[in-house]
């Protein structure tokens, strides 16, 4: 789940050239979020996760030296029924008292369009490491005053939950889990020498 | 409007509507004791009692709908002589309260699901899914369980009383059980 995949080929203007920039993801600009289809569709559950942290190495110039490594931790997982956030936090799900942690880490960085990567990369969900793509996608840009460029991006993908062990609750709960990430980010480091 | 002369007894419809609704009464009722014992390792076996006992629910509504139409338009057979007036009046009195809960405990079984954060929704017949009526929110959802439980409660309360005066003046030689059974 968890990804934050920025990678962004809009030339900004007075940057340095082939210059990476490292930003930390922040919590609380960022929503993670997935989606299971319940009964052949009849009805979805939407939940989020609410702590992670990560960084995403931003290549404005060169996305394919950029690089995403996020964490998320699994017990913040929620929903807003009771009933699918003690499901969740069974054993038969994330077990968080196993596995503490869910990680993303990219491998590959692809760029598809102008506004559009995808990221290789692994997903390590119950001790579980499988390889993941993501789609990345830059929805909006705004050079906010005295903010600086501000860079939205929606992230998706999927996996099948039985990949990585979670095989309970079918048809009630659809093998497929959709994830949709967006990261409102600043791209303007505080402290940087805002051109 | 009813007919100005009250007619001698219950219509066909009529006697297999009352029956039918208070099927669906009983078997509601027994599904709602079993359906909320489940825990949630037979969560898919719960989801479809939950289902069913939703349908019944709307069948009873409907049914109790239908029943309103049918006392207007036919009426409903007078009550023996031997019922004195006071009589006759609590009997009015206690068809009027089940007519009222037949109503009120689906809807408020329905709103009880349209305010679920679960947004599971209403499947009738296990298939046509029906829509919330109102955004979920667990407030909300708290209140209508609590109105939904003592309203089903009280119509069941209600309805074993009703069977057991019906019982009663069987038992004494007084048609009514058996008009409402075969007219």
């Amino acid at each position: 789940m968890l990804i934050l995949a920025l990678i962004f080929s809009a030339s900004l203007s007075a940057r340095p050239a082939r210059s990476a920039i490292l930003y930390q993801v922040d919590p609380s600009y960022v929503i993670i979020r997935f989606v299971v289809g319940n009964m052949f569709g009849t009805f979805s559950t939407t939940g989020y996760f609410k702590q992670f942290s990560g960084s995403i190495l931003l290549d404005i110039d060169e996305p394919q030296y950029s690089h995403v490594d996020v964490t998320v931790t699994s017990a913040s997982i929620g929903t807003a029924w009771d009933t699918a956030n003690k499901m969740l936090l069974s054993a038969a799900y994330l077990d968080p008292a196993q596995y503490p942690l869910v990680h993303f880490v990219s491998d590959q960085v692809v760029q598809l369009g102008p506004d559009h990567v995808v990221l290789h990369g692994y997903l390590t969900l119950r001790g579980i490491t499988r390889p993941q793509d993501l789609d990345a996608r830059l929805e909006d840009y705004e050079d906010q005053p005295g903010v600086g460029p501000v860079a939205d991006f929606v992230v998706t993908g999927q996996f099948n939950r039985r990949d990585f062990g979670m095989t309970s609750d079918y048809p009630l709960v659809s093998w497929k889990v959709s994830l949709k990430i967006n990261a409102h980010i600043f791209l303007m480091p505080k402290g940087s020498n805002a051109p | 409007m009813p007919p100005s002369a009250p007619p001698i007894a219950w219509s066909a419809a009529q006697r297999r509507l009352h029956w039918l609704v208070a099927d669906g009464v009983v078997a509601a009722f027994i599904l709602s004791l079993i359906m909320t014992r489940l825990g949630d390792d037979q969560l898919l076996l719960k989801f479809f009692l939950y289902q069913i006992h939703k349908t019944l629910g709307l069948l009873v509504l409907a049914g109790t709908i239908a029943r309103l139409v049918l006392l207007v338009r036919h009426g409903r057979p007078p009550l023996p002589d031997s019922f004195t007036p006071l009589e006759q009046r609590a009997v009015h009195l206690g068809h009027g309260v089940l007519y009222v809960l037949l109503v009120v405990v689906p809807v408020l079984g329905y709103l009880t699901n349209s305010t679920s954060p679960s947004r599971i929704p209403v499947l009738f017949m296990l298939v046509i899914p029906l829509p919330n009526l109102t955004p979920p929110s667990q407030y909300w959802n708290d209140l209508f369980v609590t109105f939904h439980y003592f309203a089903a409660i009280a119509l069941v309360v209600t309805a074993s009383v009703h069977a057991l005066i019906a019982i009663v003046h069987h038992l004494r030689g007084q048609p009514i059980l058996r008009r409402m059974w075969s007219g």
